[in-house]
């Protein structure tokens, strides 16, 4: 149930936005890793904690928020 | 008088009787001889006071957390076994000594089996744990001093935030006598603000609580120093704030025959009991020998015995043991007069005729015993 | 509501983080199991809004528990978290007393007390975090670890022979009478978190309502300790700690055949 199957990223009419904390993020790559829409990735900078930050990369998040409920960090928030 | 204050009790009953009316809701006891005695005591008398827990801890390891949960939660909580219990919940005691939070030990120290040792005072007064911390230490000679030190003691712990330990001994544990208990002071204690209440809209303290476990700070314990610690680390002022609290200790001692000693005595508990019978005969015969009976422990009466020694011609320390508070004598003693150590280790107890030769031996006195 | 300049009014917040993170983000490592987990714990002791809360961790990565928790918290010695908290909850009957514990901490160094507390019944509520090693100190491996897994203290893989077996502490203490709920959760996965969640919410409202002793385990990754990446430990949590280590309720309370311990605790108004 847990394995991340083929990933298959649809078009999203009115996306929902996901806001990562910049200033608590670790890049730890989770939310990237379980997101079903390829819509985040590490940045090439690195942020407050000394990591790479989660940044959103497409305009086609569906609000599911698997990322928000795995974030170590608990640094994410959902607006749909 | 009210008849039920006065009774005739084995030591460590009355103990727990004295605990009982001192208001102690949880009483940490495992099997250990004369302990079980306490623990079948409790269980009998502890539905007649109201807030007084029938519960026992499992084993003395966990007995020791108990102890801190149930102080640092607001409550009156004893804890009592031999040397080896103290030994078993050393690590909790550090913690509760550093975390500034209130109970009582009781501690029937042993000679490996069943015997009189006064063996522990070392750990008792010196090391009850690992680190700086230190427990207030109190030594009765006999039931009723017991019982009034017991009363007291959860006092002081209250007071000082502290635990308190009641030095007895193994031969006081099978002692049976009259006790008189009188009512506990109240006056003078601070409400427990402190305590860990579950009062869910306290500020949380936020970072690494540093100076005590889980930020039980003590900042409001009133030690009567007022320093500014100017840029110390939070672990290093809370430290130094209680060598200042153990240094306010207050120091206990009693003094026999000794306006006019010329050789002093040291000795506490059961052997300074032991001791007085046979110094009162020696005194009615002419001979000038004194007493000085430690009470607290710790704190130990050092200058009580350094300003004697200035006046003594010998000191010497009767003792059950190999040699632990001869140590905290000589040091008080500080060279004024020479001291000399007594010592019945493993369990053995000097009868009076060897008390007495030993006194007249140094007296200067000899007399040859058959 | 979070300090990050928020996006124009998009909508409505469908996922709002406990305020406490927003103030002190999470105290662990990068990837840490623990963090989701102490969401999950926040949000279901506000949901269950207790009166009085009190609770313990042991020293070790889950002291850091202090900085989060809305209440009495106070760190325990390693292993004596179970038996501290029993005190306190003795000393605050009304309260909800919880008790946080690594596999280090209760696996190790306290297996005795988290059993007598099992065996007593008291309604306490046990929280244990399991990923197998001693994160704090450099991830040597403790009793939950499973075979095969490297650590400094058994590099070649944790070997039976030499290492023992992991102890499968949730289903023993689910034998004992005085075990009112038993749960097992994990939480490398969003989908799992989400169970997770609501079986974390059936033990406390069951201690909520005086259930008595309430356990749940929680296994969590230690990338940190495995020496893998976040997204490697979940992998590997998924292949090898899962495995043998059935992740729901064990045992569910039904209060007509264990009658409460004690009455429901109070709530905040």
């Amino acid at each position: 149930m847990a394995i991340i199957l083929e990933k298959k990223p649809a078009a999203v009419k009115n996306p929902a936005r996901v806001i990562i904390d910049e200033k608590k993020c670790k890049g730890c790559d989770l939310c990237v890793y379980y997101c079903p829409q390829e819509t985040l990735a590490l940045s090439k900078t690195i942020g407050a904690r000394g990591y790479p930050v989660a940044i959103v990369v497409q305009d086609n998040c569906t609000g599911c928020q698997e990322c928000a409920r795995v974030c170590p960090d608990v640094c994410i928030d959902i607006f749909r | 008088m009210n008849k039920e204050d006065l009774l005739f009790m084995r030591a460590p009953e009355a103990l727990v009787e004295a605990s009982l009316r001192a208001g102690c809701q949880l009483f940490c006891a495992y099997p250990i001889t004369p302990v079980e005695d306490m623990a079948e005591y409790w269980i009998k008398r502890c539905g007649e006071f109201p807030g007084a827990l029938p519960h026992f801890t499992e084993s003395e390891l966990e007995g020791g957390a108990y102890l801190y949960g149930f102080a640092a939660s607001g409550g009156r909580t004893a804890f009592a076994s031999t040397g080896t219990g103290i030994s078993l919940i050393s690590e909790s005691l550090g913690w509760i000594m550093d975390a500034e939070v209130p109970c009582v030990l009781f501690n029937f120290p042993r000679a490996g089996g069943l015997s009189i040792s006064q063996a522990d005072y070392n750990q008792a007064t010196k090391a009850p744990s690992h680190g700086d911390g230190k427990c207030l230490v109190l030594a009765p000679m006999g039931t009723q001093e017991a019982v009034d030190l017991t009363m007291e003691a959860f006092y002081l712990a209250d007071l000082y935030r502290n635990p308190v330990m009641v030095m007895c001994d193994y031969t006081l544990g099978l002692t049976m006598e009259v006790v008189e208990f009188s009512p506990m002071k109240t006056e003078g204690l601070p409400p427990k603000t402190w305590a860990l209440t579950g009062d869910r809209s306290r500020p949380r303290r936020g970072g690494l609580a540093q100076s005590a476990p889980g930020g039980i700070t003590a900042a409001n314990v009133a030690t009567g120093v007022d320093e500014d610690f100017g840029s110390m680390s939070r672990g290093e002022k809370a430290a130094r704030r209680r060598a200042d609290k153990y240094r306010s200790f207050p120091v206990r001692h009693e003094d026999f025959f000794m306006d006019d000693a010329e050789v002093a005595v040291v000795a506490y508990g059961t052997m300074a009991r032991m001791i007085l019978p046979v110094l009162k005969q020696l005194r009615e015969e002419g001979h000038k020998v004194g007493m000085i009976r430690p009470i607290t422990l710790f704190p130990f009466p050092v200058e009580h015995i350094n300003e004697a020694a200035g006046r003594l011609r010998k000191v010497s320390v009767f003792e059950c043991n190999s040699g632990q508070m001869v140590e905290d004598v000589e040091r008080s003693v500080a060279g004024r007069a020479p001291v000399e150590f007594y010592g019945r280790p493993g369990g053995a107890a000097p009868s009076p005729q060897e008390i007495e030769s030993e006194l007249k031996r140094l007296l200067g006195k000899v007399e040859v015993l058959a | 509501m979070t300090t990050v300049d928020a996006a124009p009014a998009a909508g409505k917040q469908v996922f709002e983080r406990p305020h406490v993170f927003v103030e002190e983000g999470t105290p662990w490592c990068q990837g840490c199991g623990y963090g989701a987990w102490s969401r999950i714990i926040i949000e279901e002791i506000e949901r269950a809004n207790p009166a009085k809360l009190v609770a313990t961790a042991d020293i070790a990565c889950l002291e850091y528990m202090h900085e989060i928790i809305p209440g009495d918290i106070t760190i325990a010695l390693h292993g004596r978290s179970v038996s501290t908290v029993r005190g306190m909850k003795m000393a605050q009957p009304q309260a909800l007393a919880m008790a946080f514990q690594g596999d280090g901490g209760m696996l190790n160094e306290g297996l005795n007390e988290v059993i007598h507390a099992a065996a007593s019944g008291q309604n306490i509520l046990v929280i244990l975090g399991n990923n197998g090693v001693f994160g704090d100190t450099g991830g040597q491996y403790t009793m939950g670890a499973p075979l095969g897994l490297r650590t400094p203290t058994s590099p070649g893989g944790r070997d039976a022979r030499v290492n023992g077996t992991s102890i499968p502490l949730a289903e023993m203490l689910a034998l004992l009478p005085g075990a009112a709920f038993v749960g097992r959760i994990s939480t490398h996965d969003p989908a799992y978190v989400y169970r997770g969640q609501r079986i974390l919410r059936k033990a406390i409202e069951a201690n909520m309502a005086g259930a008595g002793f309430t356990f749940v385990e929680c296994l969590t990754t230690c990338p940190t300790g495995w020496r893998m990446t976040p997204v490697e430990a979940v992998k590997y949590h998924e292949e090898v700690m899962l495995k043998e280590r059935p992740v729901g309720i064990i045992k569910d309370w039904d209060p007509a055949t264990h009658l409460a311990v004690e009455p429901a605790l109070p709530k905040l108004s």
